[in-house]
């Protein structure tokens, strides 16, 4: 059994007569032991739906899904229970989820102490412990340190050793990355996807950098203006994307033409979240669509492995 | 063979110190040579703290250089009058990461495009509505933008209007400091064709400071990465991108592989 398993996911704000969909169609399957991607472009819906996995959406928001679950409890129901315990999150800013008035050794006790029931000498030890995990190379110190002592890529260790502080088995990156270094950045991945195997976490992985997915995911989800286009193993995604938007996404990326040569770019916008959308949410976009493509919502195809939603006839080009 | 367009030499910048007994900090541009030539793109990469903002603003002469010199279209650049600098200025334009911050929320994209021109004398209003409304065009919006704000566009158009107040001076130099990391893939891929068009259409020269490996290899035609204030690795794109002799460069091209090669 998967331990993430959504279907048909919609998210809504407003009244019912000028309804905001802030995501509209996602089913989101996630393994055991992986790091799923989740990717999109801004406004696709994919951090919203980060923070309905948490139960963080504000009272107004309307969630409705036929299969919202985590490792068989219906989330609609328990969400916000398992914030802390099972689920926690990375966000993309380091600096900002760490309250700079407080040393770490502080603020990883305090996860210690609402989670662990360790007494406190022993919260000392497992917070050393915990930072060691993630490779800092001096957690003595980085205990007596601020926030503001650290680096950037410290400071983003210390956030994953707090949500490992929590005892959770499945983390929210989201967009763990964008704010540091390539370099950095690339050994905080290196870092989570070590931790997976070791501690046997589960990692979905929001983001909108495919070097990111390249590096770290086992599988991921492609969202646009709400809706689940594609999904699959990464490595079937970038050889053989079967929907036109992943396929435009990919030959968008400046390495996907030879220097000097004019990138392949999406013309028109992402419908706004208001827009009331018939048929395939990426026809007016797309390169290939047929009438019907406006008018029908696309069937889903492909097996269990990979699949995508689109009228058209799989061919790989 | 021309002169280059811009020429750096030796050029260290040292910010002061901290406080008065404390030791002088180290320089943040440790002489640091370059060449730009006419109608090239250079591109600067380095991690955080590496030295391309101070260059950059050295460059602009916003920061002190306590030694070295620059040559910009013939000029020396560092010892030119300030009342000389700021008609001159206007040889280098430039674009920042984030056009929502680079950007007035008050003012229209009228006004936003008028201000250099007006900051380099009296033009009749029609004249700068012409040119401004010309610039947006050939940046890709239509002019029934000029009566727009900032904050009613885009990203990709708000950095389009960004674009084009850089240009809109007729500048031998743009300046783009991390112009398409706020973007998203799809609109990246829009500024950096546009880009390409401009630099083809109007003969510029770019200076292209970035984190993205593969934004740079795309855009530029020669490579300089920096690392705490020197230049590390400097010579075309493609012997850097191939055979990066620092361990450093490695680091950064190989990181996320190339797609195309994951997809055989």
């Amino acid at each position: 059994m998967p331990l993430v398993e959504i279907k048909d996911l919609s998210i809504r704000f407003g009244s019912l007569h000028n309804p905001i969909h802030a995501v509209r169609h996602v089913d989101l399957t996630i393994e055991r032991g992986t790091i799923h991607g989740l990717i999109g472009e801004s406004g696709c819906g994919k951090t919203i739906s980060g923070m309905a996995l948490l139960g963080l959406l504000p009272q107004s928001a309307r969630v409705s899904a036929d299969v919202f679950r985590f490792d068989g409890l219906n989330l609609l129901d328990v969400a916000k229970s398992l914030r802390g315990r099972r689920i926690a999150m990375i966000s993309q800013d380091p600096a900002a989820a760490l309250n700079p008035v407080l040393r770490i050794g502080r603020q990883m006790d305090d996860v210690l102490k609402s989670h662990s029931g360790l007494p406190r000498f022993q919260r000392r030890a497992a917070a050393e412990e915990l930072l060691a995990a993630t490779g800092l190379p001096d957690p003595r110190r980085v205990l007596k340190s601020y926030p503001h002592q650290l680096s950037g890529g410290m400071q983003q260790r210390v956030v994953i050793a707090q949500a490992l502080a929590t005892g959770a088995d499945f983390i929210i990156a989201d967009e763990p990355t964008t704010a540091l270094d390539v370099t950095v950045g690339a050994q905080v991945l290196a870092l989570l996807k070590r931790l997976v195997r070791e501690r046997a976490l589960t990692v979905l992985m929001i983001t909108h950098d495919m070097d990111v997915v390249v590096e770290c995911c086992d599988s991921a989800t492609v969202l646009y203006a709400g809706h689940t286009v594609e999904t699959g193993r990464t490595s079937e995604l970038l050889a053989t994307p079967c929907h036109p938007y992943t396929r435009a996404l990919l030959a968008a990326l400046p390495d996907a033409v030879a220097k000097g040569e004019k990138l392949a770019s999406i013309e028109g916008h992402i419908p706004p979240p208001f827009a009331v959308i018939q048929g395939c949410a990426f026809a007016p976009r797309c390169a290939s669509a047929l009438p019907i493509c406006r008018e029908a919502k696309p069937p889903q195809r492909g097996d269990g492995q990979h699949c995508w939603t689109c009228h058209l006839e799989p061919h790989h080009g | 063979m021309d002169e280059p367009l811009l020429q750096i030499r030796d050029l260290v910048v040292r910010y002061r110190r901290t406080g008065f007994f404390s030791a002088p900090p180290p320089p943040a541009v440790n002489a640091i040579s370059l060449e730009l030539a006419s109608g090239s793109t250079l591109g600067l990469v380095g991690e955080s703290g590496s030295g391309k903002s101070s260059l950059l603003r050295a460059i602009l002469r916003l920061v002190p250089v306590e030694s070295g010199t620059i040559r910009l279209d013939g000029d020396d650049w560092l010892a030119l009058p300030e009342q000389v600098l700021r008609e001159r200025r206007r040889a280098i334009g430039v674009v920042a990461q984030n056009p929502f911050l680079s950007l007035s929320p008050r003012l229209t994209i009228a006004e936003i495009l008028a201000e250099p021109m007006t900051a380099q004398g009296r033009v009749p209003a029609q004249e700068l509505r012409e040119r401004a409304a010309d610039m947006l065009e050939r940046c890709g919006l239509p002019g029934t933008f000029l009566t727009r704000r900032a904050r009613e566009l885009s990203g990709g158009q708000a950095q389009r209007v960004a674009i084009a107040r850089a240009l809109v001076l007729q500048p031998k130099l743009l300046i783009l400091d991390e112009p398409t990391s706020a973007l998203d893939i799809s609109v990246q891929a829009q500024i950096l064709n546009l880009l390409a068009d401009l630099k083809q259409e109007l003969g510029l020269s770019m200076l292209f400071v970035t984190h993205n490996l593969k934004v740079v290899r795309h855009v530029s035609d020669t490579l300089v990465v920096m690392r705490s204030g020197r230049v590390v690795e400097a010579g075309s794109t493609e012997q850097i991108s191939f055979a990066p002799a620092e361990e450093y460069t490695r680091q950064l091209m190989g990181y996320g592989g190339n797609l195309r090669d994951r997809s055989r």
